[in-house]
């Protein structure tokens, strides 16, 4: 865990970013605040993009073996397997043939 | 803490891995040729943290270098990820401190104005690797390459080449003369982000520089990928570009604008800049090449070659023409360059018509000289495909390995299977000596149903009867990029 420096009731103290609903004070929520509109004042046309894109609904796509997320949402969407599906070619076995398959012992 | 969550691309096969592996004599289906003493290797992207972009680029994420080591017909396999800068850096802070693809206006602001003013510290040599001069080395084109240990893939860390190579960024994309055992290596945007700087070198077969050669492209470009003849040096300069403004704005590096024309640089292998010289021709897209030849007084260049974007995650920007759904239709061109002539275009001709993806190889020993034959992955949507197993991926898998002649224009293929997804091919000679083809082609073929990955080994004469065997990991391997077979004459493996 990283250690950050707040400012307590009490004064200085060290909190733990594990638990920020404990390591949060009123003036590093401020701050934080602050880096958050400096952080939108510093990339204005990343947001700009942002907004842009926002009128489409973001898919993910696929592209030469990988998926992608595409934020102008033309892509055509990916739907991989619901679960691996590995043991699905011995879902058709009855139990005895199964264990004619695989023995136990 | 490691949270993924936001990730909506780390699901199911893509979910990340993040752990190094050893597999000792690997499970095999079929039988290994025992020919093949050396290694397969393959380097791609494997998250060591999420990125702090639910939309970044995929090309983005650390580099891991999987080993498939071949002796006597067994096969080990080893996996490490590549510790580069970057690597140590978010190890050590226990998350991703580095912001967008090649932008690092978007990093920490801990890092960013390092980073900013070296931006090479952020590579992550994810793109490439290869072996020169009994180095084994991982490279992506933003940064030095990082040299790795051949018996243990341990990272040793970053290469100068004895302080001789001074561009801040390497080619992933070097290529070797197989006459002269000469590595032609480049560096693009070589003085910092954004500049259309460009330093070449010639590196000789004992790792040594010979010569350097710098000079400016038309407009900055993704030079990703060169072509070599006995005689030249082809440098193609297309339509992905980027500027200071574009990166200070907190954008991907790269944008596709479909207004620019595409420039083929022409430099005579001992010219110097002012022999330079550039060739203009429609919008495409020249990611990779196959191969160049000078024949008299032209040069001959073969490619991979789309005329729109083929990259949906790098797209044009707004208002810009060309989206990320108009990317498909790479095939097999050739440019002809009359270095005679007057005139500054140069002509081009389909030779496949056929759809391929963009990861093109040939005969390696074949480089800079006439060749036949050329190798990549394509969508076969006829083949048969599993959904219920694999996902809704009918149509769009890399489901063949095509060999392309490109003399009659015949085509044979190899079918991977109905729940498979290959990377690219790599072919492997017979023996040193066979004729160009007489081989293996070889690559990873991810099985979407097993989650696992396979190396797939086909008979590069006889694709149509499937491969020859299967190297079965327990695991799935990451996304490669590019992948090389490396002979045991080359490096000292274990």
């Amino acid at each position: 865990m990283r250690d950050v420096v707040h400012e307590s009731e009490r004064g200085w103290a060290r909190a733990s970013t594990g638990d920020p609903a404990v390591g949060l004070s009123r003036r590093a929520f401020v701050g934080g605040v602050a880096a958050g509109g400096a952080v939108a004042l510093a990339f204005p046309h990343a947001f700009a993009l942002a907004a842009e894109f926002s009128s489409a609904d973001p898919v993910i796509g696929f592209y030469m073996d990988r998926p992608y997320l595409d934020l102008s949402g033309t892509a055509e969407p990916y739907i991989g397997p619901q679960g691996t599906r590995s043991g699905q070619v011995l879902a058709g076995l009855s139990a005895t043939e199964f264990l004619r398959l695989h023995p136990y012992g | 803490m490691v949270d993924f969550s936001k990730d909506p691309t780390a699901r199911g096969f893509y979910a990340p891995e993040r752990f190094e592996s050893n597999v000792y004599d690997c499970e095999v289906l079929g039988e290994v040729p025992r020919s093949m003493n050396g290694a397969f290797v393959r380097v791609g992207t494997e998250w060591l943290y999420p990125s702090r972009f639910r939309d970044d680029s995929i090309f983005n994420a650390d580099g891991f270098v999987g080993m498939f080591r071949f002796k006597n017909g067994t096969v080990d396999f080893a996996g490490r990820w590549v510790r580069t800068v970057r690597w140590e850096a978010d190890s050590a802070a226990k998350r991703q401190l580095y912001g967008y693809y090649r932008n690092p206006f978007t990093d920490d602001p801990s890092i960013r104005a390092e980073t900013i003013e070296q931006p090479y510290l952020r590579t992550l040599a994810n793109t490439n690797i290869l072996a020169h001069a009994g180095k084994l080395f991982a490279m992506k084109e933003d940064g030095p390459p990082y040299e790795l240990d051949p018996k243990t893939l341990a990272t040793r860390g970053p290469m100068s080449f004895g302080g001789k190579y001074r561009s801040q960024t390497f080619s992933a994309h070097p290529k070797f003369d197989p006459v002269t055992g000469e590595m032609i290596c480049y560096g693009y945007e070589a003085t910092g982000l954004a500049s259309n700087d460009v330093y070449l070198y010639s590196v000789d077969k004992t790792g040594e520089v010979k010569r350097e050669v710098r000079f400016k492209t038309p407009y900055v470009s993704m030079i990703h990928d060169i072509a070599l003849t006995q005689r030249h040096i082809v440098i193609p300069v297309f339509a992905f570009t980027t500027s200071l403004e574009r990166l200070k704005a907190g954008k991907i590096h790269w944008a596709w604008d479909a207004r620019l024309p595409t420039y083929i640089g022409i430099l005579p292998r001992d010219g110097t800049a002012a022999d330079l010289r550039w060739f203009k021709g429609p919008t495409r897209s020249i990611v990779h090449t196959f191969n160049a030849r000078t024949e008299g007084s032209k040069v001959v260049l073969e490619s991979p070659v789309s005329e729109t974007n083929p990259f949906p995650f790098f797209p044009a920007d707004p208002g810009n023409a060309d989206s990320p759904s108009a990317t498909r239709g790479t095939n097999i061109r050739r440019h002809t360059f009359e270095l005679d002539s007057r005139h500054d275009g140069f002509a081009e001709e389909i030779l496949h018509a056929q759809p391929i993806n963009g990861l093109g190889r040939i005969d390696d020993r074949y480089i800079s000289l006439p060749n036949r034959y050329a190798y990549a992955g394509f969508v076969d949507p006829n083949r048969p495909f599993d959904e219920a197993r694999a996902g809704n991926l009918r149509g769009r898998v890399t489901n063949c390995y095509g060999c392309f002649d490109l003399h009659t224009g015949a085509v044979s293929a190899y079918f991977a299977g109905d729940t498979h997804s290959l990377n690219e091919p790599v072919f492997v000679p017979r023996a040193p000596d066979s004729p160009e083809g007489d081989g293996y082609l070889i690559g990873v073929a991810n099985n979407l149903a097993e989650m696992r990955s396979e190396l797939i080994i086909a008979d590069a004469m006889n694709l149509a009867a499937g491969d020859v065997a299967r190297v079965i990991l327990p695991f799935r391997l990451g996304a490669q990029v590019h992948g090389n077979w490396i002979s045991e004459d080359r490096l000292a493996f274990a």
